[in-house]
């Protein structure tokens, strides 16, 4: 936010900055401007052009030497999140889930000794499985086994009801523990580069009936608004799927239990949400809000207004070509970013450049911000 | 003719149609001049730039391979042109002379709505300072402002006439406007003081 800031000029500077106009000419030395090119051209005087006219021109401005170059990032800024999430952050990712799961380790350490016990015991049973690289620890089948381990352990037990009770939500809580604890390991043992997940079987719904946290740390409820399950990604948690990481890393930020951070494989029957399309390009930019969320500006910045505008203005102003006269333009965005509606006065309002104008803005993007609307008025789309 | 793309007139100036090349010059001179203007800091240097660019675009039609478009293409010339001016000068001055043609630009079109003398000579003031911030950047810098934030160009268009990612057009333009920033900061010019010093 104070990095955008920084960029941000006075009311009075932004202004002159997007209107200045070219120096008064009178239209007829225009014209002869460039009669006078036409008539050199005519008379066969077209300039020598060296190669050099012709390259790109300015040095590097030092410290740009670390922008992505445009075949990683070709395109907006939001393509050079993307690219920067399918490359570099995938490793980033793996770490910080493996951190998070740490805490969360610690935070259960009241189980945390006997899930150790039980994770290498489940390393050995049936319930763990290996496909194409991905561990998969199936519960129900955990659970099962060991209930007939309590079975056959039966006789030197107590046959107190509540003790029993007790010790099945415990084995419960192992359970989820178990699978954690074998998730991290696979995790921090592969890297990013075997793709390792924990899906969980059917029994995962009976998991609440684990407890969540420790009651002294109830979960605020700013915190659960901030996870919604539905957003989440609803395939597996793999390597492949860094936003899906992302979005795993901030539900453990924002205080998520560990069910609901493995309910993320369960999902998609209970939302009835699709994974997103490869190379939708609507649904990537949904993918990327999570990670953005950590900070919405109440409205956006400056910069972002001016870097949007910047993205736009010059289609906006082809639509005007020919006219005498600059038109006016209103944007009002929502606070997803996009825009809402495009508002055209002047004289390309009630013609085809306004349609055209209306397009130009329509592809414009801010930032996500806290209030409902944001408008920019009065852009002057000059010819 | 005026409804013919640029593209085509490119096509047509090839086979030799000087008049469609002449369509092309009078959608894109204002623009070129324009941005002359803010590069160079005199009208005059502007003008001759500006036919130059022309001349030299149709010389190099040849060599325009269509990858970009026509006018980014102009555009490319018309910034190398203008470094090359601003090369052969001799040092300069340091500050923005009062006949500076960037200033008047800005001022003459709203002569007419100033109530009162003093809030033109505000205006003056504060075009004078945020001419002096933007001769304060280097060419690199310069460049890539005016062309976005003052030209209204997209930053896949200033990459194109720049040949830098779109990322680095980016970087430019916020680097740029931080120094303006700090430049108009240090002469008074900060928020919540009604921009004024």
């Amino acid at each position: 936010m104070k990095e955008r800031d920084e960029a941000r000029l006075p009311e009075a500077a932004e202004a002159m900055l997007r209107h200045w106009p070219a120096p008064k000419r009178d239209e007829a030395d225009w014209e002869a401007s460039a009669e006078a090119v036409v008539n050199r051209l005519k008379e066969g005087a077209g300039g020598a052009v060296s190669n050099e006219l012709l390259a790109a021109p300015l040095p590097a401005e030092p410290g740009e030497g670390r922008m992505p170059r445009r075949s990683e990032a070709d395109g907006s800024l939001a393509e050079m999140a993307r690219a920067r999430l399918r490359q570099g952050a995938a490793q980033e990712d793996a770490a910080a889930i493996a951190k998070a799961s740490f805490t969360l380790m610690k935070e259960e350490n009241r189980i945390g000794a006997r899930a150790n016990t039980v994770a290498a015991a489940a390393g050995s049973s049936s319930a763990e499985r290996k496909e194409d690289g991905e561990v998969v620890v199936d519960l129900e089948q955990a659970r099962a086994e060991q209930a007939r381990q309590q079975e056959r352990e039966a006789p030197t037990r107590t046959t107190d009801s509540n003790t029993g009770r007790l010790a099945a939500a415990a084995l419960v809580a192992v359970g989820i523990a178990a699978g954690v604890a074998v998730y991290v390991q696979s995790v921090s043992h592969s890297g990013s580069a075997k793709p390792t997940a924990v899906v969980l079987g059917p029994a995962a719904d009976r998991a609440p009936e684990t407890p969540r946290r420790p009651q002294s740390e109830p979960m605020a409820e700013d915190q659960e608004k901030s996870i919604d399950v539905g957003d989440l990604p609803t395939g597996e948690i793999g390597a492949e799927s860094s936003a899906g990481r992302a979005r795993a890393r901030v539900a453990k930020r924002a205080g998520a239990a560990p069910e609901e951070k493995v309910a993320v494989a369960d999902e998609p029957a209970a939302s009835g949400a699709k994974p997103p399309a490869p190379g939708d390009a609507e649904d990537e930019d949904e993918e990327l809000r999570p990670a953005l969320d950590e900070a919405v500006p109440l409205e956006p910045s400056t910069g972002a207004v001016s870097s949007a505008l910047g993205g736009s203005l010059g289609a906006a102003r082809r639509c005007v070509i020919g006219h005498e006269q600059a038109s006016t333009a209103t944007v009002v965005f929502n606070s997803d970013g996009r825009v809402k509606s495009v508002l055209v006065s002047g004289p390309a309002s009630g013609t085809p450049a306004e349609a055209c104008i209306k397009n130009a803005f329509q592809a414009m993007r801010l930032p996500r911000f806290g209030k409902p609307t944001f408008t920019i008025r009065g852009i002057t789309v000059r010819p | 003719m005026a409804s013919r793309s640029d593209r085509e007139l490119v096509d047509a100036a090839r086979n030799g149609d000087a008049d469609a090349f002449g369509v092309l010059v009078r959608r894109h001179q204002k623009r070129i001049f324009r941005l002359a203007v803010h590069l160079l800091r005199n009208a005059t240097e502007a003008e001759d730039v500006t036919q130059e660019t022309f001349m030299r675009a149709y010389g190099a039609l040849g060599r325009f391979d269509g990858r970009s478009e026509p006018f980014t293409w102009m555009y490319r010339i018309a910034v190398n042109l203008s470094l090359n001016t601003i090369r052969a000068r001799k040092p300069t001055r340091r500050s923005t002379s009062a006949d500076d043609p960037r200033i008047e630009a800005l001022l003459v079109e709203k002569r007419a709505a100033y109530a009162d003398p003093s809030s033109l000579a505000a205006d003056r003031e504060l075009a004078r300072t945020l001419c002096d911030a933007l001769d304060e950047l280097s060419e690199t810098l310069r460049t890539t402002l005016v062309l976005v934030s003052i030209d209204g160009l997209s930053h896949a268009e200033a990459s194109d006439i720049l040949g830098c990612p779109e990322g680095t057009v980016a970087w430019r333009v916020h680097e740029a406007r931080k120094k303006l920033r700090a430049y108009l900061d240090k002469h008074g010019y900060a928020f919540g003081s009604g921009d004024q010093p």
